[in-house]
């Protein structure tokens, strides 16, 4: 009696195990595969978000830096952040230049105190960047914020 | 056939009573198991932080255009530094050690050393920053 319904059945026991092993190790690659890639994008946006802040953050440290007298006449001082030139930095030229919706910079300077010329455009959905550098402020030593999206 | 298959298990079963706790395919299964977890912590070293290295160039500049190699204040300038920044910044000369920093873990390092002239002559300083994790 036994015999002949096992006889009689479509799957066996182990068909179906191996089935049900199949499909589950197919999704689970499946699934692997695809939060991997989600990974790899948001690292990738995120590296690229990075790196165009630190791109602004240097121009803003380029356009904003003492002009060099005497033999570095013609030369700006790294680093070195001259205060009415932080103050006049026209945010929506640089926003222009790295094609940015919204842009942001700050000062705050190590004996208290902060420089921040209004920001410029309105910042996107997908998120603003920030990055911090270090600077010198009148002889201070100042910490710059810059901020795109 | 049928039959060949019950004897097979049966002898697996007795192999297994006479101290064969696993098989082959689960020893490897296993062993690429153990590979695989101990490879997860490698993720780690892919993250990107490239603003902790212009952080740390950036202090590079600020100590030496602030005079801190020449005038002595170098752990002070340094600490401030570290303050203004999160990151723990330590700066190194022949003549000084650093102080270590409070409370920093070892995250991620990254060195410098830069040319100076500390007020006498011209030497190396080595910059370290590490942010904490």
């Amino acid at each position: 009696m036994e015999s002949s319904r096992h006889s009689r059945a479509f799957f066996s026991i182990d068909a179906s195990f191996a089935f049900l092993t199949a499909v589950f190790i197919f999704v689970a690659f499946s699934a692997a595969l695809i939060s991997s890639a989600l990974t790899a994008q948001s690292q990738s946006s995120e590296i690229a978000s990075e790196n165009r802040a630190l791109r602004f953050s240097s121009y803003v440290l380029e356009r904003t830096a003492v002009s060099g007298g005497g033999q570095f006449d013609g030369h700006y001082m790294a680093n070195e952040i001259d205060a009415g030139k932080f103050l006049s930095f026209d945010l929506p030229s640089a926003m222009g230049r790295m094609n940015a919706s919204f842009a942001s910079i700050k000062l705050a300077i190590s004996s208290g105190g902060e420089l921040a010329p209004p920001a410029s455009g309105s910042p996107s959905p997908k998120g603003t960047y920030c990055v911090e550098r270090l600077a010198v402020f009148e002889g201070q030593a100042a910490r710059l914020e810059a901020c795109i999206s | 056939m049928k039959g060949k298959g019950k004897d097979s298990g049966a002898a697996c079963i007795g192999r297994a009573k006479r101290g064969f706790v696993m098989s082959a395919e689960a020893m490897f299964a296993l062993l690429f198991l153990s590979f695989a977890a101990s490879s997860l912590f490698l993720f780690n070293f892919q993250r990107y932080d490239a603003e902790a290295f212009y952080l740390c160039s950036d202090a590079a500049i600020v100590l030496a255009r602030t005079g801190a190699f020449s005038h002595g204040s170098l752990d002070d300038a340094a600490e401030e530094l570290s303050a203004l920044s999160g990151m723990c910044i330590k700066a190194q000369t022949d003549s000084l050690s650093p102080r270590p920093c409070p409370g920093a873990q070892a995250g991620e390092k990254i060195s410098l050393t830069i040319p100076i002239w500390d007020g006498s002559q011209a030497t190396t300083a080595r910059i370290t920053c590490s942010r904490p994790r």
